[in-house]
């Protein structure tokens, strides 16, 4: 039988569609939202940055502190990257080929699937480092900064969540259920 | 019928017939068995056996039965085999990075945790130590909400004022590129190097924190005292050291360099904040002759304070004498200024109105409330800044 394109489309996700799919992609276009405003705001004096200032919370502060730039990058810039580099992984079709589903093989859903976690650790890292600058060296708290980096560890949650599954490696028993039931 | 729905179907009944159909592909076969083996313990060795022997039948048939052959069934089949742990991917099983992934998120929730909490409680530690504290509310308040009539009222120093302060106020910088690079973002610049232990830096801080406070506002200003082994010791002043500042208008960089505590081998003290290479590079460009004054034999260079306002007019030392603060305390001090009435206010609130018009020739005579007073124009033109 050839997998024609209704056949195919028939069995894009024999299990239903995972949560972790439409989360990720919905949240990682907020997050990409926000830090593009944020480095709006950084080149462009005259964009106001709406934040309350109520002495910890104190945005300006934070992103015209000499720690919101590394390398000689506004550190937002380096969160338009990633996040920018995370969505492409949070795209359905990632997803679809990290669950060993995708017409490239499972070798390639097992590189994405690492990737996509990695890419979930390494922004988590560099939350909490940032997270550190703001309490120990800023002395204050971006709130902008803030959703962002919530966005970030509710993405961790959604890629780990999904590791047993996201790796090329299919799913799990838990969900193995006859296909004929699940078809769309 | 041979797809993949079939397939699927039979690997999980366990029909021989379906799993001679999926062992067109040989691993096909056997994860049909094994999947099925995850159901009931109990039947587990029958299962693999089973599937043993429908791997071999798929050895045999899988000619016969490549056409039925399903790519998707032998995909899902694959990944049934991974995913409950008889069949390994290029980095393990899934359930084992599962906990890896799990353990390290939870390694991450305890450092988030540990870092607000230790922050929270207060016992965080600075890596360096001043003497420094915050300062009191009250303070600061004194000397940063100053009203614009008091500045109009008392002006600037007249010859006799100028004279017993021995004031002395900015100087005009002529034909200096602007000064940035020290901050992100485009706003004009303000630079200050000062030190804790320095007695002049201590006087100067409380006209610049005055000015300022007209442009924008200061976060945890802390206070200190100058040096106990130096000329007018133990000086009350504010530091700049963890403080922060925010304006529309400019950005304002501060340096103490060292605290007010002697080094045990009595040769300077001990340090407290590192100056960049381009903070280092502004110091030594402009922190001397000709900038501060004409080269004689008793001009130096890299006096402190120095406090750079956009490369347009410079302070080197203090605008009037640290004698003038002696034996008041921190709040005597800002209730002194604030009363306007003391040698002190008057020298100070002078200082304040002249870097105010300093700072108003690189803001363009923004924010045009103080800009555009009375003393502050007057002060601008004095300096040659308009």
């Amino acid at each position: 039988m050839s997998e024609s394109g209704s056949h195919y489309k028939r069995h894009l996700w024999p299990y239903g569609l995972p949560w972790q799919v439409p989360t990720s992609s919905i949240i990682s276009l907020i997050a990409l939202g926000v830090a593009i405003y944020l480095t709006v705001v950084h080149y462009v004096t005259s964009v106001p940055l709406a934040c309350p200032n109520t002495g910890t919370f104190n945005c300006e502060l934070v992103v015209t502190s000499p720690q919101s730039v590394l390398f000689g990058l506004p550190i937002a810039v380096y969160g338009d990257i990633w996040i920018f580099v995370m969505l492409i992984l949070f795209l359905p079709w990632a997803w679809y080929a990290s669950a060993g589903l995708g017409r490239f093989g499972q070798q390639f859903g097992t590189w994405i699937g690492y990737a996509r976690l990695a890419g979930a650790f390494l922004g988590m890292g560099f939350v909490i480092y940032l997270i550190y600058l703001e309490l120990y060296v800023i002395n204050h708290v971006c709130l902008w900064c803030t959703s962002v980096h919530i966005m970030t560890f509710i993405l961790l949650i959604t890629v780990v969540s999904s590791t047993r599954w996201s790796l090329g490696q299919g799913f799990p028993p838990s969900q193995d259920r006859p296909l004929e039931t699940t078809d769309h | 019928m041979a797809d993949g729905n079939n397939q699927g179907g039979n690997n999980k009944t366990g029909g021989k017939q379906g799993a001679a159909k999926q062992g067109t592909r040989a691993p096909g076969g056997r994860q049909g068995g094994a999947s099925q083996t995850g159901r009931a313990a109990g039947r587990q060795g029958a299962n693999r056996e089973g599937a043993n022997r429908q791997g071999g039948r798929a050895q045999t048939g899988s000619s016969a039965g490549r056409q039925g052959a399903n790519r998707q069934g032998a995909k899902n089949a694959r990944n049934r085999q991974i995913a409950d742990g008889s069949g390994k991917g290029k980095f393990g099983n899934g359930r084992s990075t599962m906990f890896m992934a799990w353990g390290a998120v939870f390694i991450v929730i305890v450092i988030v945790a540990v870092v607000v909490a230790v922050k929270l409680t207060g016992s965080s530690t600075t890596s360096k130590s001043s003497s420094s504290q915050l300062a009191p509310a009250t303070v600061v308040k004194d000397v940063t909400t100053i009203p614009l009539s008091q500045y109009n009222s008392i002006g600037l120093p007249n010859a006799s004022l100028a004279k017993t302060a021995s004031f002395n106020p900015p100087i005009e910088m002529k034909g200096q590129p602007p000064l940035k690079g020290l901050a992100p973002g485009n706003k004009p610049e303000v630079f200050f190097f000062g030190a804790d232990y320095c007695p002049f830096c201590a006087t100067e801080r409380w006209p610049l924190v005055m000015a300022l406070s007209r442009f924008g506002t200061f976060s945890d200003l802390r206070v200190t005292t100058s040096s106990a082994i130096d000329v007018y010791p133990q000086t009350n002043t504010f530091s700049f050291y963890k403080s922060s500042y925010s304006s529309p208008y400019i950005s304002f960089i501060p340096v103490e360099y060292e605290t007010n505590q002697p080094l045990t081998s009595g040769n300077g003290y001990t340090p407290l904040m590192t100056p960049t290479k381009l903070e280092n590079a502004i110091v030594s460009k402009y922190d001397g002759p000709p900038y501060t004054g004409p080269q004689t034999s008793t001009s130096s260079s890299g006096a402190i304070p120095f406090v750079d306002i956009g490369n347009k007019a410079i302070i080197s030392g203090a605008s009037y004498t640290p004698q003038l603060l002696s034996g008041l305390n921190w709040q005597q001090i800002a209730s002194q200024i604030r009363g306007g009435s003391t040698t002190l206010a008057k020298a100070a609130i002078g200082a304040a109105n002249y870097i105010s018009g300093a700072i108003c020739s690189i803001t363009n005579d923004q924010p045009s409330s103080v800009c555009n007073s009375s003393p502050v124009k007057t002060a601008k033109s004095n300096l040659g800044l308009g």
